[in-house]
């Protein structure tokens, strides 16, 4: 709000003042009012010194009243409207150096006595249009003037659902800027509804004031509001404000020009839901508004509205100010078939006490009016319920989301570099909070196969985005180096598929228990004979298959199996024993810990038990790599491993888990390398060791070519090599 | 030769620290990071180190990472655990 207020001030001190000063003046449009005219102005100078006259054509005589009196003069050779007028005194205005106007009526029905409260009025908020407020109960007003008065008042709502009390009073005070900022289509009397509509979309706040009013008897009163004419140019312009008011396209923010106003428009696209959603929880809505905006996506979304939904869903939202990108995603999940389907079972259910069970052309068709009065009774009861849920669901999300986005801007951006890349992507950071919940209430209610089911659709929209697809470049380009667009693309898909099935596979193993996936163990015997040497056992493995759940397997070893394994605070992702709600069955070694960890990974293979850690990616702040031919190009992997067996006289044996079927996986024992003692210091006598990892990770990378999961440039930017 | 002048003879050939001589290592000095510059991965030297030179065993890692602060404080552990 404070940062606001100085962006304002900078933006308006900018523009027209050199200090924070506020020079007012006082623009009287005149079209065929000379009779009341000299009153008029005679009664404002008592109050204001700078007034302006601006004679929009009159064929009375114009300003020939005022002959005489200090006030500055302007006219046009013939009528072009109020606005017209209102727009030549802003001008005039601008060129002076003034702040701000006051427009008052020529007619004599504003009270210039009501000047010093505009006065107030503007010092107290600089950057408010104000606009009197005629109490027109203390008079005898025509009905006509009081109804038109609330439906204008109502449109105004409606588009901008900013309240005025009398959005069709003249007696008003302008700030300048909305005149230089903005563009108007009107200049007759609708250019007063249009500025106050397009004023408070450009974030200009609307402030009425109590004016007195004085409505001359009929036949003494002038007006020059031609009743056709003027009411089909106010249709006009209220159909296309509408129009514009439910797009759900940003408006252009007079106050936020010089704050990257183009850079948040990009970043709303209608491919980008998410980041878009995202983007509007900062902008303007508080978890608790979206909460509520989502709540009547579901509620307008769950009536048998026939096709009005979007509108109606539109139409709220303008007139109470809510989030329309929020309520209208949220009306899709209202979608037919289920809640429809669901509403006419609870309506019939009302009507009948039982649940309708046959569907046929008699039931469906035939009494189709039945079956729509039903869908009314069940939506009437629904639709509360599910807004309710819906907007909890929502809320809870957005608080998270907004949590999330405040400690992740804490985090201050470094060089590109390899790490860079290499900590964009990691399979925690696919997708978000709300996505992840969302497959895990899939995988409690559903199953396996309706989470599946969700994948398949979900995937395939990750995979439409170019940005996916480059991640899965980096690695498909060296695999399949012959790929045509398609085969990539199909290549794109299956990657991120399997991806997203392990983590469905490792979400179901926690929620619904380890029985759900079946791991056979391949090299049983081997691994046996390497355990039974009692030296210990380094267990490298990489980023493939689904190595938690296939862990499982290992469960016969009956020695303690501890991960080295860097935890972040917010990860978004949860281990399947989190899900399980069980204590984590291995030792967690923290590499950032003291030394790196490295003592304590020492002492667990002294003691003769296995210690697991990632071979094919360096870990957080290790600097412990080595660089090795990988797949035609050079990468860096970590050697610590290595310089550990060789400290150790610890056998590494490579472990690779793969899905080999919907319920099931193989862990495989690849190979068994033994890196001998007293190897010294320095990375590069440990190459021939890792180069040994990285030969059997191309091996696996060729029998299980979309379990690899390298979303990120490992190889940083070496050409693939095409022969 | 004391504990400590071993110590620092036997890290430098080990480690293949080049460019230091025994009398540049001080006492006090921090065998990790801004001292003597070891890194993580030297502690995994240094356990072997001290096994193989002193026939000492760090096992428990608790007692050990005080000891792998100083020439000072490491010499009086093997000095407590040769006895």
């Amino acid at each position: 709000m404070l940062a606001h207020f100085y962006v304002l001030l900078l933006v308006i001190n900018a523009m027209v003042v050199p200090e924070n000063q506020i020079r007012t003046f006082v623009v009287i449009p005149l079209y065929n009012h000379t009779a009341t005219l000299r009153q008029v102005v005679e009664a404002v100078l008592q109050h204001h010194p700078l007034v302006l006259v601006v004679d929009d054509g009159s064929t009375d005589g114009g300003a020939e009243a005022v002959a005489g009196l200090p006030v500055e003069l302007l006219s046009h050779s013939h009528n072009l409207g109020k606005g017209a007028a209102l727009h030549s005194a802003a001008e005039w205005g601008l060129r002076q150096g003034l702040t701000h106007m006051i427009s008052i009526d020529a007619d004599g029905q504003h009270d210039p006595e009501d000047l010093p409260k505009f006065l107030t009025a503007i010092s107290n908020n600089q950057q408010a249009l104000i606009v009197g407020y005629r109490d027109f109960a203390q008079q005898s007003i025509p009905g006509s003037s009081r109804f038109g008065r609330q439906f204008s008042n109502f449109w105004l709502r409606l588009q901008t659902g900013s309240q005025l009390k009398d959005s069709q009073s003249g007696f008003r005070a302008y700030p300048l800027f909305v005149f230089q900022q903005l563009n108007f289509w009107t200049r007759r009397y609708n250019f007063e509804i249009e500025v106050l509509v397009r004023s408070a979309w450009a974030g200009v706040e609307l402030r009425d004031i109590d004016i007195s009013v004085y409505y001359p008897p009929g036949d003494e009163r002038i007006s020059h509001f031609r009743t056709f004419m003027d009411n089909w140019r106010l249709t006009l312009l209220n159909t296309h404000l509408t129009l514009r008011s439910i797009v759900p396209w940003p408006h252009r923010k007079i106050i936020e020009l010089q704050q990257g106003e183009s850079e948040r428009i990009k970043t709303l696209s209608v491919i980008h839901p998410l980041r878009s959603i995202r983007q509007l929880l900062q902008e303007n809505s508080s978890p608790k508004q979206l909460a509520v905006a989502a709540g009547v996506g579901v509620l307008l979304g769950a009536l048998p509205l026939l096709l009005c939904h979007t509108i109606a869903i539109l139409f709220v939202c303008g007139f109470f100010r809510l989030n329309k990108v929020a309520a209208i995603s949220s009306s899709q999940l209202c979608m037919p078939p289920l809640v429809p389907a669901l509403c006419i079972e609870v309506g019939y259910f009302l009507r009948h006490g039982d649940w309708l069970t046959e569907f046929s052309l008699q039931t469906l068709g035939y009494q189709a009016m039945q079956r729509l009065y039903e869908w009314l009774l069940g939506s009437l009861f629904l639709a509360p319920l599910l807004a309710i849920i819906v907007a909890g669901l929502t809320y809870l999300l957005a608080t998270a989301i907004n949590r999330k986005e405040e400690s992740s801007n804490l985090l201050s951006s470094s060089a590109p570099s390899e790490k860079a890349a290499r900590q964009e992507w990691t399979s925690r950071s696919i997708g978000s909070s709300w996505q992840h919940q969302s497959f895990y209430l899939m995988i409690r209610f559903g199953g396996r196969r309706a989470a599946y089911a969700l994948l398949y659709i979900v995937v395939f929209y990750y995979v439409l985005l170019p940005s996916v697809r480059k991640k899965c470049h980096y690695y498909l380009a060296r695999r399949f180096p012959q790929a045509g667009t398609w085969a990539r693309f199909r290549d794109s898909y299956l990657m991120t598929l399997d991806l997203g099935k392990v983590l469905v596979d490792r979400a179901l193993v926690g929620i619904l228990g380890s029985e759900q996936i079946q791991v056979e163990l391949r090299g049983k015997s081997e691994l046996l004979e390497v355990l039974a040497e009692n030296k210990g056992m380094i267990l490298v493995n990489a980023h493939v298959g689904c190595w938690q759940v296939a862990m499982s397997a290992l469960g016969f070893m009956n020695t303690p199996v501890n991960l080295l394994m860097q935890r972040e605070d917010n990860d978004i992702d949860r281990h399947y024993f989190e899900h399980a709600g069980i204590e984590c069955p291995y030792q967690i070694i923290d590499p950032r810990g003291d030394l790196g960890g490295v003592l304590k990974m020492v002492e667990v293979l002294k003691r003769g038990e296995v210690l697991s850690v990632m071979g094919d990616r360096m870990l957080g702040e290790d600097r412990n790599g080595v660089e090795v031919e990988f797949m035609g190009g050079t990468v860096t992997m970590p050697f610590s491993a290595y310089k550990l067996a060789s400290a150790t006289g610890a056998p590494i044996v490579v472990l690779f888990s793969y899905k080999i079927g919907p319920d099931s996986y193989e862990l495989k024992l690849y190979k068994t390398i033994r890196v001998p003692s007293g190897l010294g210091r320095g990375n590069s006598v440990f190459r021939p060791y890792v180069r040994e990892f990285a030969e059997t990770l191309e091996v696996f990378c060729a029998e299980h070519p979309f379990q690899f999961f390298n979303f990120f440039d490992m190889w940083q930017n070496q050409p693939p090599d095409r022969s | 030769m004391s504990v400590k002048e071993k110590l620092k003879q036997v890290l430098i050939e080990d480690l293949n620290l080049e460019d230091v001589e025994p009398n540049e290592i001080e006492d006090d000095m921090a065998l990790f990071g801004d001292g003597l510059g070891l890194d993580s991965l030297d502690a995994v030297e240094l356990v072997v180190i001290v096994q193989k030179h002193f026939g000492v065993e760090i096992k428990d890692m608790e007692e050990g990472r005080p000891a792998f602060q100083t020439i000072s404080t490491l010499a009086q552990y093997i000095e407590e655990r040769m006895a």
